[in-house]
Parts: C-alpha cells; sequence; structure tokens
C-alpha cells in the first residue's frame, strides 16, 4: 500500500518447518522468501509459485540493468512491469507452454510518476494501485483494505494495518516468523530506499498489533456484557 | 595529407592528419599508477583526455570505485574505457542482487580478464588495473592488457602513455609496507615525476587511498601541458 514517503508492502509467509535452516537473510537488504529486490529504486512482494517467481525476478533484474546500461537512467517502473507484463501473456499464448503461477506486487520509483505501486497477474494484467492484496484470501485482504486503507498514512500505520489485515485472513494472531514488511522510500533529495525490515523491527509492529487486536476484542467482550446485562 | 571535421562538444574543428599517426592505445592518452602499502592502497590517475595531439578535456578521472573496496582504474581508448566501465558495473550490480554480498576484488579482476578476453579477436582497447582491498584487508592489486592477461603484483603496477616512466619513478620510490601518508606521497611523486616525461598524459593527477576506514582523495597540480 502507498503510504506517506513509500510504499510499503507486507507478506505472510507460510508456516516455518521446524528443520529449515534459518539463512542469513538480513545481512543485506535485498532479499527475504516474498519481498526481493529488483533494483535499488524497485522491488517486489511475491505470491504463487516460488521457482516461477525466481525466473520472472531474474528476468526483471537482467531487463532493468539493461536499461541503465543502453540509457544510464534507472528503469521507469511501468515500464519494467509491462515488459513482464508481456513475458507472462506470451507464455499464455505462444508454444506449448504453462503460464507463470505467480502474481507480483510491484513497489518502486521513478523521477517521471513518484512512488507507484503496481501489480500483475498470471495471465499477464496489470494495473496501479493505491493499495492491493495478492495471494491466499486476497479478496478479504482487498475488502478490508478497501474499507480501511487511508491515504497518507505513515508507514507505522500502514504496518499495523498490514498486520491486522493479514493476521484476520489467516484466523490467527500475527507472528514475527511469519510476517515480512518492507518499504521502498523516497524522501526528498536522497535517492530511493528499499529497507526491508529486520526482525527486531517486525516484532516491535506484530507486538502492537497483537495488543490492539486483544484490546478491541476485549472492548467487545464488554459491550456483550453490558448488552446482556442491560437486558 | 588531408584532413577531416570532427565534432567535438558542440564545436567542429577541423583536424590535421598527423603526418606520424599515433598508435590507437595513446589517441586518448592518459595513465594510472597504483601501489600497495600496509592494508592500504593507492590509484592515480592523470586527468588529460586528448585526440592525438589535441587536448580535449583536463579533468578526466580515469579510475572509478566500483564497490565499497574495488577500485577498477582503465587507461587506453576512451569510448572503449567508457563502455567497458558500464559493462563492469552491470556485472557487478547483478552479482550483488544474485549473490546478496558485495563483489570481492578478486572476482572483480577475473571478470574484467574475462570480458576482455571475449573479444579476443578485435576487442576493447583497454588496459585496466584492478586493485581494492581483500576481505582479510590486505591489499590487492593486478593490472591487464588488452586482451585481459593480467598479473597480480603485491608492490605497484603501472599502465597508460606513461606505464614505462611510472614504473621507473616508482621503482626507486617505493618501499613495503607503507602507511596511507607515505603511501599518498610515493604514489604522487612518482606520478607527477612521469607526467612530465609524456607528452599525452598530464594536467595534474589525482590520489585515491583506500584503507578500511574508506577513500580518501586528494588533487594533485602539475604543469598544464
Amino acid at each position: 500500500m502507498a503510504v506517506k514517503g513509500g510504499i510499503l508492502l507486507a507478506a505472510e509467509r507460510p508456516t516455518q518447518h521446524a528443520l529449515l535452516d534459518k539463512e542469513h537473510e538480513y545481512e543485506t537488504n535485498i532479499s527475504r522468501e516474498k519481498i526481493i529486490m529488483i533494483n535499488d529504486h524497485l522491488a517486489v512482494a511475491v505470491a504463487g509459485l516460488t521457482s516461477d517467481a525466481n525466473t520472472l525476478v531474474d528476468f526483471a533484474r537482467m531487463h532493468s540493468l539493461r536499461h541503465t546500461l543502453a540509457y544510464s537512467e534507472p528503469i521507469p517502473v511501468e515500464s519494467l512491469v509491462n515488459e513482464i507484463a508481456d513475458v507472462k501473456q506470451g507464455y499464455t499464448q505462444v508454444g506449448s507452454l504453462r503460464p507463470f503461477g505467480v502474481s507480483f506486487l510491484y513497489a518502486g520509483y521513478d523521477p517521471i510518476h513518484g512512488l507507484q505501486l503496481y501489480h500483475s497477474e498470471p495471465c499477464g494484467r496489470y494495473n496501479a494501485w493505491k493499495a492491493y492484496a495478492i495471494g491466499n484470501h486476497a479478496d478479504n485482504a482487498q475488502n478490508m483494505l478497501k474499507a480501511e486503507w487511508k491515504e497518507n498514512m505513515t508507514p507505522h500505520e500502514g504496518m499495523l494495518l498490514a498486520a491486522k489485515i493479514l493476521a484476520k485472513c489467516d484466523d490467527s494472531h500475527a507472528s514475527v516468523e511469519k510476517i515480512e514488511f518492507a518499504l521502498m522510500g523516497k524522501t526528498r533529495g536522497s535517492p530511493p530506499h528499499l529497507h526491508i525490515h529486520k526482525e527486531e523491527e517486525v516484532k516491535v509492529v506484530v507486538d502492537e498489533a497483537n495488543k490492539i487486536r486483544e484490546d478491541e476484542e476485549k472492548q467487545k467482550e464488554k459491550e456483550k456484557k453490558e448488552k446482556l446485562g442491560g437486558n | 595529407s588531408y584532413s577531416f571535421c570532427t565534432l567535438l562538444g558542440g564545436g567542429a574543428h577541423t583536424h590535421q592528419n598527423n603526418k606520424r599517426s599515433m598508435s590507437i592505445a595513446a589517441y586518448s592518452g592518459g595513465s594510472l599508477l597504483s601501489v600497495c602499502g600496509k592494508n592500504c592502497i593507492s590509484i592515480c590517475s592523470d586527468h588529460r583526455l586528448g585526440s592525438q595531439s589535441h587536448t580535449i578535456a583536463k579533468g578526466c578521472l580515469k579510475f572509478h570505485r566500483v564497490g565499497p573496496k574495488v577500485f577498477v582504474g582503465l587507461s587506453g581508448l576512451n569510448t572503449d574505457n567508457r563502455t567497458l566501465l558500464a559493462r563492469i558495473q552491470f556485472r557487478m550490480k547483478l552479482f550483488k542482487l544474485r549473490e546478496e554480498r558485495d563483489m570481492p576484488v578478486e572476482a572483480v579482476a577475473s571478470m574484467v580478464s574475462n570480458i576482455l578476453y571475449g573479444k579476443r579477436f578485435g576487442g576493447y582497447i583497454v588496459y585496466p588495473i584492478v586493485c581494492g582491498l581483500k576481505e582479510n584487508g590486505e591489499p590487492f592489486l593486478t593490472s591487464m592488457d588488452g586482451i585481459g592477461a593480467h598479473s597480480f603484483t603485491d608492490e605497484f603496477a603501472s599502465v597508460g602513455t606513461a606505464a614505462e616512466a611510472l614504473l621507473g619513478a616508482v621503482e626507486s620510490l617505493y618501499r613495503p609496507d607503507m602507511n596511507p601518508d607515505d603511501l599518498f606521497h610515493v604514489t604522487a611523486q612518482g606520478m607527477m615525476a612521469a607526467l612530465d616525461r609524456d607528452t599525452c598524459s598530464g594536467w595534474g593527477c589525482t590520489v585515491a587511498i583506500m584503507t578500511e576506514e574508506g577513500v580518501t582523495t586528494r588533487t594533485v597540480s602539475g604543469r598544464n601541458d
């Protein structure tokens, strides 16, 4: 979703197997399981088949670097989204190939249109959004976004909203092991910068979101009792 | 002899073809010197950019900090230098995105060598120096010829039109395990001495010293001819 001064990407990964070795994920701010940097000014969040996504991410990286080689400028966001969407479409019409089973959320900045959020689907369709959800329970999430997303939320408010939505869609409490946050931020005078949140930062937000939810539920319980008591 | 027009920076100049044509490697002019110190390394380039005998620019730096701990210095034909630099930056960025780590200086040297050899027959007229600090903090230095033959050294290396003069000048000044200040003096004095011996390099020099903490860059003025 678009927040003040950036585009916020939030993702929930499936429950980790106990035996999975923890990678050194946080060292370079380039990728985690579902949020991946394409270039300094562009990042994607992935929903769908990871292996298909990896191919497209590598293609996107090559494409954006080739653009910079030719034109000495960072690739405009829509230009890249368009190219990936065209590749996806090609796999639906040409040859005996199966489509890529991936949806992307692209968060990027370029000097032409500023901060932008796009999504693309396996069929090759793409749109620009203020806030969008892809993946499991996307419809639920999208409805909640429609109701609760506002212009000019701060990144922190955005993260709380995202954590709340992710938790509700999964019918569980938000947990640090499963949630990823990244902010593609742009402030005046400095280049765009992707910040993939470290575990400590995620924990702060997740704890706060869980506390807010508990408080709300307690409040609801209280109101229920009062109503019954009144009757 | 015949004359032809070349468009340079917006103006048109008629250029009389020299009776004795310069080698293509010396067309743009320029030289580079790199010296190893104790856990530090220096790279120095002159400032001249020319079109045979005609000096076009006097602020043309020939080394580039392509990574936090890596310098690539490119001498030779200016257009090939720029093209090769763009390719190097492409490959380094791709490495960083895929591997999620900075490209170490040894890998950069190997990559540059391979790119040059990729055009073994009819290729880049570039004579690079790749230098920097290794993971353990020690200096790394290698120079190459136009088809990528690299030779590692733990002392000093020079490329460009003043290469031989630079080797001679630094040979007498160099001693092993210098600290950053001494390294600067040796590098700058070596370069200044050699520049006056070469028509195709000059207009002062810039020295960059890389240590664990970071990079300091200093400019030295000299004879502007």
